[in-house]
């Protein structure tokens, strides 16, 4: 058999996560087609995350154009306009997948890039062997969110006619794609659901190792906000809530991107209390989870993949803007895709969840109690049917394709 | 598509191929940066082959397109570097990719680093088209001060059609060195175009000057201990070199010297010969360390610095004034043992060769930690500000697109 091709695009939105998971695939690819090349192109400015990529697989960069929650799409680094850079970034990726001509090609949660800009590559590609997969986060955005903006894009006739397969990386029972998305019929069958792409548990620490090297005898309670940048209101609240538990140790894990400002606040209210440790960064947040009694957090995908990959008992909190942030209008508002997820995890009881709208240090507290009654803790949810092996799985559905491809 | 742009924003191309290290990637950005910082209008788009560990930050006005990496195996010969496919479906996938840069990015100025048509010839296609469709764009090939054994570089640029390229798609070239330690285009036979080759000196980082006493704090040196910094940029072949210099190192700490030495093995060593070097450094004053920021400043501070002889570490050392020994790489080029001859002749490096031996370097050192130091007229280091200054200029008379200034400006064919 000839060594096969593989190419993922994977847009520049925001944060870390979507290069997170796509060099989790790449590795997960790479494994399981060991003579495979396999090209990530990508303008994400997270070029560090692709120094784990295995031999086998390069990556070509484009000019990064970045997106922001619901605010307008712009260059990041050129003076060039949206539609220039755009037509820059489509042009370099037609012309590299025409001569590359892989197997299949995976694209990252936009069937056209983040400015349609992929359009004049499908086209061409349909000409051609190569089989194409459109990977989709569990929850892509709030439904009616998705709805408004493939009908406005016309993404659905895109699907149906330039994908071969649609792959989730999530579980119907988070959220079920075809209902929620209205997917024709002729989507919904290309749709296969992976699992959540997150590393493996297996290489973990024991609980105990963990908690020692943090000085502890027992069991603490974990916050964490990922990078940071909007997680003050989390910590306040979690700090307060602590008072209902004198007893228990506690870990507040500010992020990198947290404002020196808020993270000297938050400072100051934990040193007032004892058994209270803050960290600015943690290299083996997973072990910290899996040692932790109950974690609460905000639930972005790869906090959420995290946590149910390690079973942790958690209580999940969306994201909320204030007035003016990302675009925001109202009062506040709550990110969709989290609220989505967050509900979805409740509903099947892998999780807590509290609505940022409530969010207080007695409802939060009350919710902290609720999560540590539950379960057995520190062991995954085998009873909640949530796949972990996405990565494999995604890895798998592409080599299939590919075996089709070379069939046809 | 199509290549009009509605916002006319200046914009420049930087290609450099990095088919070994990193250092035709690093002076293009220097050039991008500074260029960029004095026109804030301008766009700067590099293209560079570099491994794929080696990212850059994009930063406002600068930004990069990284072609699936390659790797030199001899003089005009480079193969996939991580990707498995044939030698021709790579070539004509980068080709392809510089076709879409050039197409859609519609620079007003173009500067290629060292060969002038690319790697494989894969500028040739994409600066012809500009030269038809945007009359009015620059094209610059900048050189560093030492490419090759002149008989190896002639040969390869007639027999790859670099010289017939550069007379007839280049505007003008720069030399990023000083025709008083090398005349670079008498060398590699550029005589013919001496109206258009500029020097505009070596091509350093700029800086405050850096605070040597307090990097020497932050070591935790103490009063009449010795650094020695051991240093050799991305570090892709530098194992020999610095193993030689762990071992002169520890021969003298057993003979009662003082000596602090610091490893800096640079992100492309591979992860074994970092482990060989932590192991012979083992129970010794050795520190190996990957990576270290503002490596500048630890220069300065150095009561002297080994490295190869590689442009970018040697002129940032001679830059810092810190007595400098130079092992150069023993090839395939001659560019090294050559650089480090030039320099050694004015005065302003020690050089031993290529295969120096531990007690060699011991000796070395212990000169250079023994002699006075002697302050040596250093070459013309002001090549970032003139060769920007230059890049201003063209860039100015191409994006008024006048041809007449253009014509004045000239061109060689």
């Amino acid at each position: 058999m000839p060594d096969r091709r593989y190419a993922l695009f994977t847009h520049d939105a925001y944060g870390l996560g979507h290069v997170r998971r796509s060099v989790r695939i790449v590795r997960a690819l790479a494994e399981r087609d060991p003579g495979a090349s396999i090209l990530l192109i990508t303008g994400s400015p997270a070029t560090h995350w692709l120094r784990s990529l295995p031999p086998g697989a390069d990556h070509l960069h484009l000019p990064t154009i970045v997106t922001s929650g619901e605010g307008p799409t712009r260059p990041a680094t050129l003076a060039l306009g949206v539609a220039e850079l755009a037509a820059l970034r489509g042009g370099i990726t037609q012309r590299a997948l025409e001569l590359l001509e892989p197997d299949v090609l995976l694209v990252d949660n936009f069937p056209l890039g983040t400015r349609l800009e992929l359009l004049p590559a499908l086209r061409e590609l349909r000409h051609r062997p190569t089989r194409t997969a459109l990977g989709l986060r569990d929850v892509v955005d709030p439904p009616e969110k998705v709805q408004r903006d493939w009908q406005r894009d016309g993404l659905y006739g895109v699907v149906e006619r330039y994908y071969d397969r649609v792959l989730v990386y999530g579980t119907r029972e988070v959220l079920d794609a075809g209902e929620a998305y209205g997917l024709p019929p002729e989507v919904s069958d290309k749709l296969a659901y992976c699992g959540y792409v997150t590393e493996s548990p297996a290489a973990l620490r024991r609980p105990a190792a963990v908690r020692s090297e943090l000085g502890l005898a027992g069991g603490f309670l974990l916050a964490t906000v990922g990078g940071g940048g909007d997680g003050r209101p989390l910590l306040d609240a979690f700090l307060g809530a602590l008072e209902h538990f004198p007893e228990r140790h506690a870990l507040l894990v500010t992020g990198e991107l947290m404002a020196d400002a808020d993270r000297a606040a938050i400072r100051e209210s934990a040193g007032s209390r004892p058994n209270v440790l803050v960290r600015d960064h943690v290299a083996n947040l997973p072990e910290l989870m899996a040692a932790a009694d109950v974690v609460v957090a905000m639930a972005g995908y790869n906090t959420s993949a995290e946590i149910l990959a390690t079973g942790a008992r958690a209580v999940l909190v969306p994201r909320s803007w204030k007035s003016g942030e990302h675009g925001a209008r109202e009062k506040s508002r709550v990110d969709g895709e989290q609220l989505v997820r967050a509900e979805g995890l409740a509903r099947l009881g892998a999780v807590r969840t509290l609505h940022p709208a409530k969010l207080a240090p007695d409802a939060l507290a009350e919710a902290m109690t609720a999560a540590l009654g539950s379960g057995n803790g520190h062991s995954p949810h085998p009873p909640m049917r949530l796949a972990l092996d996405g990565a494999a799985r995604v890895a798998e559905e592409l080599v299939r394709l590919a075996t089709e491809g070379a069939a046809r | 598509m199509s290549s009009t742009h509605s916002s006319d924003s200046p914009r420049i191309l930087f290609y450099s191929h990095d088919g070994f290290g990193l250092g035709h990637l690093r002076r293009n950005l220097k050039l991008a940066q500074r260029l960029v910082a004095e026109e804030p209008e301008a766009s700067a788009l590099l293209i560079a082959g570099v491994p794929g560990t080696a990212g850059l930050e994009p930063s406002p006005g600068i930004d990069m397109v990284k072609l699936p990496a390659i790797r030199k195996v001899a003089t005009d010969s480079w193969q996939p570097r991580n990707l498995r496919i044939e030698l021709a479906r790579l070539q004509a996938l980068r080709r392809a990719i510089l076709d879409g840069v050039f197409a859609s990015f519609a620079p007003h100025l173009v500067v290629v680093d060292y060969l002038p048509l690319g790697v494989w010839g894969e500028l040739r296609e994409p600066l012809s088209r500009l030269r038809r469709q945007h009359p009015s764009a620059a094209v610059v090939l900048g050189l560093r001060d030492v490419l090759d054994s002149p008989l190896v570089t002639r040969r390869s640029w007639r027999d790859q059609g670099h010289d017939e390229g550069l007379r007839q798609l280049f505007d003008t070239v720069h030399v990023y060195g000083d025709r008083a330690v090398y005349d670079t285009a008498a060398a590699y036979g550029l005589a013919d175009l001496a109206a258009r080759v500029h020097f505009t000196g070596y091509v350093c980082s700029e800086g405050p000057p850096p605070d040597a006493e307090a990097e020497r704090r932050r070591l935790g040196l103490r009063a009449g201990e010795e650094l020695a910094l051991v240093t050799a940029g991305g570090g892709a072949d530098a194992f020999p070199m610095m193993s030689v210099a762990v071992q002169a190192a520890r021969r003298l700490e057993r003979a009662g010297r003082r000596l602090r030495t610091l490893v800096v093995t640079g992100p492309l060593m591979e992860a074994g010969e970092v482990a060989e070097l932590e192991r012979l450094a083992h129970g010794s004053a050795v520190t190996i360390q990957r990576w270290r920021a503002g490596l500048e400043t630890t220069m300065a501070a150095a009561d002297v610095v080994v490295t190869m002889a590689a442009y970018n570490t040697l002129t940032e050392a001679l830059r810092a004034g810190s007595p400098v020994i130079s092992i150069p790489r023993p090839g395939p080029s001659a560019e090294q043992v050559t650089r480090a001859q030039l320099f050694a002749e004015r005065g302003l490096l020690r050089a031993l060769p290529p295969h120096a031996s531990p007690e060699r370097l011991a000796g070395a050192l212990v000169d250079t930690l023994t002699s006075p130091r002697v302050a040596v007229p250093l070459p013309a280091m002001d090549g970032l500000q003139r060769a920007t200054a230059r890049l201003r200029s063209l860039l100015a008379a191409a994006t008024a697109g006048n041809p007449e200034v253009k014509h004045r400006a000239g061109r060689f064919a």
